[in-house]
């Protein structure tokens, strides 16, 4: 369990981190002595703790149900008597990925926990010195508590990245699957509509499944619009090109259409050679040409064709 | 060029056309007989279109595919248009993308779609086409 989204986190064990922030088991047994004597007022120190959070711009949004924040309370009070309790180990390492990974779901932004984390730093001196901890004696608690929790937060950044940027893998995935409805509109003729923008990446799989359709209906036609594309440059140009010639390999003529003036004057202003491609300004005058060159006539029905 | 030992690709006349149904991979040897073998034909028969079945091949590389073409162009100054056909969908995409020289190339998918083409290129050459800027 110590990582559903541990990819680099296997070599996170406790002693891993502790070795690599430069805490040491004396330095632990110091922070638990201290804990014993702040435990007392942990639950004050928490309640002060959200009295600052409900200041916070965002507090709202994620506490605005009572039991939500009951529940967070609970974990975040059992979260930081470990931490005062010194006690670094698979279960603490645990913990932190689940807090990493909650944040990261509930969509919690970082500063906001680096926030909180700050506040409890701020909120554990002021008890101190409520309990009149020297301070020869606080500079050495304080200095490995900001160890502590720099390893703290480490683990907890980690996850975060990690599960956003899983949800971001598996969300560019899914477009990517959306993106190329290669559709036979009429017999002979597909339309691809083409929305957003084209990356090489992208483009192969336009080619991929533009190909695979001709073979598939023998279509003599393959209409592209672009009118959705934002940016045509060089390299977009280019992969239209290929696309054309690819299918004009398998005896297909491609046309692209929806090229907007601005997409036009791009294009000649690049120098950008589109050879024998055919381009037309609208979807419409693209398939009047398909039907042309299918046979195919377009006319207004008289009166004994209307059903 | 003995020939004996290279496989050869069978060629077939048929309406004015020279089908040349390609099953081995090419290669130097062979890409060099098939050559011979189908200016031969094409010289012999009188044809006036060649038509190139590569949907048996399984792989054809940018350099086989610009000797495929010094052939057809070969072919063309004997009279006979060509026309590829059966290329399929992982060939042509490769193709494509390791930048080989396809323009002006005529590809179709099928035989019928082949002698149609052919059809087309000889009224193209016979001047009474729709399309001019061929």
């Amino acid at each position: 369990m110590t990582g559903s989204h541990a990819s680099g986190m296997d070599t996170m064990t406790p002693e891993g981190l502790l070795a690599l922030y430069g805490l040491k088991q004396e330095e632990l047994e110091v922070l638990r002595t201290f804990g014993e004597r702040v435990g007392d007022h942990l639950d004050e120190m928490i309640s002060q703790w959200y009295g600052w959070l409900k200041t916070y711009p965002e507090f709202e949004l994620f506490f605005s149900d009572p039991a939500v924040m009951e529940r967070a309370r609970g974990l975040q009070e059992r979260a930081w008597e470990v931490f005062l309790s010194g006690k670094i180990d698979e279960n603490y390492v645990r913990r932190r990925v689940e807090i990493g990974e909650v944040h990261a779901r509930i969509g919690l932004p970082l500063s906001a926990y680096f926030a909180g984390i700050n506040h409890f730093l701020i909120v554990i001196g002021e008890v101190a010195g409520q309990l009149g901890v020297p301070s020869e004696e606080w500079v050495q608690i304080s200095s490995i508590i900001t160890k502590l929790m720099h390893l703290e937060t480490a683990v907890v950044v980690h996850t975060y990245n990690a599960v956003t940027e899983e949800a971001l893998t598996a969300q560019a995935k899914s477009l990517m699957e959306m993106s190329t409805p290669v559709t036979e509109i009429w017999e002979g003729v597909l339309l691809l509509p083409i929305v957003g923008i084209i990356d090489s990446h992208r483009a192969q799989d336009i080619m991929n499944a533009g190909l695979t359709k001709i073979a598939e209906t023998r279509a003599r036609i393959f209409i592209l619009d672009i009118s959705g594309v934002g940016v045509v440059d060089t390299a977009v140009a280019n992969y239209l090109i290929n696309i054309t010639r690819a299918t004009r390999l398998m005896g297909c003529e491609a046309t692209i259409s929806g090229v907007s003036p601005a997409i036009a004057q791009t294009i000649v202003e690049l120098g950008i050679d589109v050879g024998r491609m055919k381009t037309t300004a609208t979807m419409q005058d693209a398939l009047a040409g398909a039907f042309r060159r299918q046979g195919l006539e377009i006319r207004p029905a008289t009166d004994g064709d209307v059903r | 060029m003995s020939g004996d030992s290279v496989p050869r690709v069978p060629l077939r006349v048929s309406q004015g056309t020279v089908v040349a149904s390609v099953q081995v991979d090419f290669e130097p040897a062979v890409l060099a007989q098939f050559r011979h073998d189908l200016l031969g034909a094409v010289q012999r028969s009188q044809a006036t279109g060649v038509i190139i079945d590569l949907s048996a091949l399984g792989v054809l590389d940018p350099g086989d595919l610009a000797d495929l073409r010094d052939t057809m162009n070969m072919a063309s100054l004997l009279g006979a248009r060509s026309v590829l056909a059966g290329m399929r969908p992982g060939m042509v995409s490769a193709l494509v993308d390791l930048d080989a020289d396809v323009d002006g190339l005529n590809g179709v998918l099928t035989l019928d779609d082949a002698f149609e083409k052919l059809d087309e290129l000889r009224d193209v050459d016979a001047g009474d086409s729709w399309d001019s800027d061929r």
